[in-house]
Parts: structure tokens; C-alpha cells; sequence
């Protein structure tokens, strides 16, 4: 039977031939994620399970991302009980200042193409960007594939999105993602698979990658998937992953849906604020004030983000009344901004560097809450009325590059704009 | 026991906005925004041992990913959950706790009437009525049902039980 890419990674996990749309199946996870968000309810969930040896821990990571570093008091203790839990049971710790989990699990090796990952975040599907699938789950789901290493799943959908000619300098897989959300609506592939291909896709990089793939998590997505490509293969063999088992579509392969977007003639766009599937082109929200400028997240947090970000501040100063808060989405990055002299550039245009980790993504963690009346502007993956700890405060969503160039004026900007950077070097 | 489109349960039925307060607060208070009485309601169904199906309309468990929320409802005393749709991350926590889910449109649901659900078949009845009908449970899911949450099911089979894959 012809299959897609999440039915085939379904199939072979599940021990069977093949796979459908709406079939149950149990399959066998390689890898699996906790994350300090999610801890209390997985603890409790393992108390249930007493007795029962967590034979699968080796190949679980628990990651303090989210409240990196501790803002209160019962986030430290989740943490220390965390530290505990990982030592009882030989599930790796990744600590406070480390990074996000779908950056880490990654860089550290723990994905390969052809992987099925769980893990307690719906932006889970990062994964996708290097032909592995990864999906959202919750602690009880945590505990029962700590417990026995296997899952039941649902196999959803497949709709085939092909990204055809060329994104523009200035242009990033992030408005394309902002895109699909004008497209199909926040929820819009709701418990669907979505594989990208094409042209634009190919000539991304892997960071675009992960995004492209991240963000699918607020159509609703249950899997965003990529074919794994030469630069797929370098990557993950430079960051000692295991060896990949890539998987493509057979021809023939059942999609729901095709769509065609030619990229070319693509705008940066922004999600104006409240709602993550409002979104406009940059330049219909020219001259909208904006007090606040957050870059980070799982979703543009990587070095192409930070890069992007330098080259548009260098040798300027943030517009009088914004600040900007820069949080690298993993220790590694981090280090390597450092190298690349971004944080001299960004500091010394008046930005501030947190501590890798979730950090403005969410008020939770107790990084950033703007005041009443005022406008941020954030490359995170979601601008829900209060989100960031005030309802009184607008968030709208664009790329690395569009929120830097924001800062950099004091309003909405396209990055085009930016005479000063060759975005084609970039 | 009914209730209206887009209910997050989050919200009404979880201790994510109520900090420091526990499950038994929330069953307590649960829904009381939506449906004045709602928690009286269900703890008189409680008390006279009658289990309680709620009806509810669109996006049940919508912008929700608690499992908390799961584990109150089976504390107020909820077994079956009938809808028009569910968050999938809604869906997931209520099978996983044992918690069954019908998802179909509910036409003319009488709030306190006797009602009876037939989880394979995945139609429900009321006053000789069939008012909701839709997918019945897998085989996999009736497994998890059964036997009150995933949790239980693996631990009672010491793992998991042989199941092949089933059609929905």
C-alpha cells in the first residue's frame, strides 16, 4: 500500500506492513521528552505506576526549559525533584541554562531520521524538520512509555504542501509559517500531518527547517514532516546523531489535500495581535508602535535568528523607548553567538541576553511582562491576550529578522528595508 | 448534563487559573460560569449513584491540554463526555484517564433526563431517542476504557496487550 511519511513511521513502529488515516495503532517510541512544564503531572502519574520498573528512562530526557531559571519557589522544588527523579532512574537531566527541548534533543544526538519522538509539548513537531516524527503527549502518555517504551496513536491525515520558487533576502520560513496560519486558520489542520516539499523548502537551512516545522503547531498539526536531504544527513551526523533511516512518501501516497504556494512573491508578514491566525503583510501594519522587541523561543531562537538580529543593530542603537531581550535557544548557540561577537553587537545596541531556555515566550517563566498599553513584538509562536502576563498589552508575532528591524525603527518594519544588511549573504 | 460550544476546560475545570487550590475545590466548582448550579447538579447525580453523561457542543477541551482536567470530571462524576468535537489534546488526556469521548452533534439533549450510551456502537439514546451517533470506540481505546485509564491497562497486563491494529 502506498504510504506517507508519518503512516510508514507509524507502520514500522507499530511492527505492521502498513497503516490508514483513523487506524489505532501501539508503536514503539525511540526517544521521549519531559519538560519542568510539564513534571508535576507526569511525578504524579509515575506515583501511580509504583512498582513498575521505568525500564525506558535511558532514552528519556527532562529538560528545565521553561522555568530557566527558577522564578518562584515551587518551580525550584519540580526541579530538584526532577534532579532526583533522573538520577533514580538514569533519565538524562538536561539543567537550567542548557536550552529548549526540541533545540536540544537534536544537538545532543537524540534524533536521527526515521525516529518516532514523543514528548510533553505540543511544539513537538519540530522534529519533522530532520524526517523524524514528533508529536505532543502528556504525562500519563510520559509514564506509560517510560514504563513499557510504546505508545497508541491515532494516524492522522496527510496533506502535502509544496513550497515552490524562491524566498526572498529578507524573507524566512517563519513567514511562511505565518502564512499558512492566514491560510488555513489557527487549527486549520487540526490532528493533520502536513509534509512540506519543494524547492524553497530544500534551500533552507536546518534552522529554517525547525521552524517551518514548529510552527505547524498552531494549525493544529499533529506532525509536520520533511524529507531528509544531504544537509539534513551532515547535520545530523555532525551533532552524533544514530544512523539515519529516512523515509519518503511512495509515489501514489494518499493525501487529503495539495496545496501549492509559490514562495517567491512572498512578504514578511506579522500575526497582529490576540490571534495567532490574524496576519497581514509587514506592510500593512507599517507605523503600529512597538514598545518591546522579544527574540527566542523553539520556534526563532537559533543562530540564524541571533544572526539576523546583529546584522540588523550593528553600529545602531534600539529607537528610544523599545527594549529588546535576545534568549538563545540553547547553551550551544549561545556560545556560538558569543564567538560570532552577536552579543557585543546586540548589547551594544542597548538589546538584553537571557538565559537559554523557553524565556519570553510565556509570562510563566518570569522573564518579560509588558506593561498596559503597550506593543510587543516577538518571533515566539503564539500572541493570545495575555500570554506574556498582561491582557492589558498587545503581542504580535514576525520573524527574527522583522521584530529586529522593528526594535531598530520603533515600529512595524519590513526588513527589506534594511539597506545596511545583504540579507542574500544571510 | 449539558453545556454550550468551545468549553475550555482548562478554565472551568482545572486548578490552572486557581493556584493553590486542589481537585476537590474544582469539583466543587466546576463549570459554574457556563452552568449555574452545574456543580450541585452533579454531586446529586453523585450521591444517588447515577453516572453522568455530559453533552456538550463544539470544541469541547478547546486551547486545554491539562490532564487534571480529565481526572476532575471523572471526580465529579462524569463516565461519558458526548460532543460535537474535541481538542485533540482534550481527547487524548480523557482516554488516557479512562475517560470515554463520542465525538458527534447532539440533537435536543434534556438536561437531567435518563440517558443511555452505547460506547461501540457510539450512539446515544435518550427517551427512546437516538439523539447523538457517531464513531464508536476502537478496540484499543474500549481497552484503555475498560479498565479505567492507560495507567491501570498496563498495569493490569503487566504491559501492553496484544492488540493489532483496528479501524476506527
Amino acid at each position: 500500500m502506498a504510504q506517507t511519511i508519518v503512516e510508514k513511521i507509524l507502520a514500522s513502529h507499530a511492527g505492521l506492513a502498513s497503516c490508514k488515516p483513523g487506524d489505532f495503532v501501539v508503536a514503539s517510541i525511540d526517544f521521549a521528552m519531559l519538560t519542568d512544564a510539564r513534571a508535576p503531572g507526569a511525578m504524579k502519574a509515575v506515583g501511580r505506576m509504583n512498582e513498575v520498573p521505568l525500564t525506558f528512562a535511558p532514552k528519556t530526557a527532562f529538560v528545565l526549559d521553561h522555568y530557566s531559571p527558577p522564578p518562584h519557589k515551587e518551580a525550584a522544588q519540580i526541579h530538584g525533584r526532577l534532579r532526583e527523579f533522573s538520577q533514580e532512574t538514569g533519565a538524562q537531566l538536561y539543567d537550567i541554562g542548557e536550552g529548549i527541548c526540541h533545540q536540544l534533543l537534536p544537538e545532543k544526538g537524540h534524533v536521527t531520521s526515521g525516529d518516532l519522538i514523543v514528548g510533553t509539548d505540543s511544539h513537538s513537531v519540530t522534529q519533522g524538520a530532520f524526517n523524524a516524527l514528533g508529536m505532543g503527549v502528556e504525562g500519563t502518555d510520559l509514564t506509560a512509555v517510560m514504563a513499557y517504551g510504546k505508545l497508541w496513536f491515532q494516524v492522522p491525515p496527510t496533506r502535502l504542501v509544496e513550497l515552490q520558487g524562491q524566498l526572498q533576502p529578507g524573507v524566512w520560513a517563519k513567514d511562511i509559517t505565518l502564512h499558512m496560519l492566514g491560510k488555513l486558520g489557527a487549527d486549520g489542520a487540526n490532528y493533520q500531518a502536513i509534509e512540506y516539499v519543494g524547492s524553497a523548502v530544500s534551500a533552507m537551512s536546518i534552522d529554517d527547517r525547525m521552524t517551518l516545522c514548529n510552527h505547524a503547531a498552531e494549525l493544529g498539526a499533529k506532525a509536520a514532516l520533511l524529507q531528509a536531504d544531504e544537509k539534513t544527513l551532515a547535520w545530523l551526523k555532525a551533532h552524533g546523531a544514530k544512523e539515519p533511516r529516512p523515509v519518503q512518501a511512495d509515489p501514489g501516497a494518499h493525501y487529503i489535500d495539495r496545496h501549492q504556494i509559490n514562495v517567491s512573491a512572498l512578504a514578511p508578514q506579522v500575526a497582529r495581535r490576540h490571534e495567532v491566525d490574524d496576519i497581514v503583510d509587514v506592510n500593512q501594519a507599517k507605523g503600529q508602535r512597538v514598545h518591546a522587541a522579544l527574540v527566542g523561543t523553539c520556534t526563532n531562537g537559533r543562530l540564524s535568528d541571533i544572526r539576523q538580529v546583529a546584522a540588523v543593530l550593528k553600529g545602531h542603537r534600539l529607537a528610544p523607548g523599545v527594549r529588546m531581550i535576545v534568549t538563545p535557544a540553547s547553551r550551544d548557540i549561545y556560545l556560538q553567538a558569543a564567538r560570532e561577537g552577536l552579543i557585543e553587537t546586540i548589547i551594544s545596541a542597548g538589546g538584553s541576553f537571557e538565559s537559554a531556555g523557553c524565556g519570553t515566550c510565556i509570562s510563566v517563566t518570569g522573564h518579560f511582562t509588558p506593561g498596559d498599553g503597550e506593543t510587543v513584538i516577538s518571533s515566539a509562536n503564539r500572541n493570545f491576550k495575555g500570554r506574556l502576563g498582561n491582557g492589558a498589552a498587545d503581542i504580535w508575532l514576525g520573524s527574527a529578522a522583522t521584530v529586529a528591524a522593528s526594535a531598530l525603527r520603533g515600529v512595524i518594519t519590513d526588513p527589506r528595508e534594511m539597506d545596511h544588511v545583504n540579507w542574500s549573504a544571510m | 448534563m449539558v453545556l454550550g460550544d468551545r468549553v475550555n476546560t482548562d478554565i472551568h475545570c482545572s486548578t490552572k487559573y486557581l493556584p493553590g487550590k486542589d481537585n476537590q475545590f474544582v469539583v466543587g466548582c466546576a463549570f459554574e460560569e457556563l452552568s449555574a448550579g452545574f456543580a450541585s447538579r452533579a454531586a446529586g447525580h453523585r450521591q444517588a449513584g447515577q453516572p453522568i453523561v455530559l453533552l456538550a457542543g463544539a470544541d469541547f477541551g478547546i486551547n486545554s491540554s491539562r490532564e487534571q482536567a480529565a481526572q476532575i470530571l471523572k471526580e465529579i462524576g462524569v463516565s461519558v463526555i458526548v460532543a460535537q468535537s474535541f481538542a485533540r489534546a482534550f481527547f487524548r488526556n480523557a482516554m488516557n484517564n479512562g475517560l470515554a469521548l463520542i465525538a458527534a452533534p447532539v440533537s435536543n439533549p434534556v438536561e437531567g433526563q435518563p440517558i443511555t450510551v452505547d460506547l461501540m456502537a457510539g450512539q446515544v439514546t435518550q427517551s427512546d431517542q437516538v439523539i447523538a451517533k457517531g464513531a464508536g470506540l476502537s478496540p484499543v481505546l474500549m481497552q484503555i476504557i475498560s479498565a479505567g485509564g492507560l495507567l491501570p491497562l498496563l498495569k493490569q497486563n503487566q504491559g501492553w496487550p496484544d492488540l493489532s491494529v483496528s479501524n476506527s
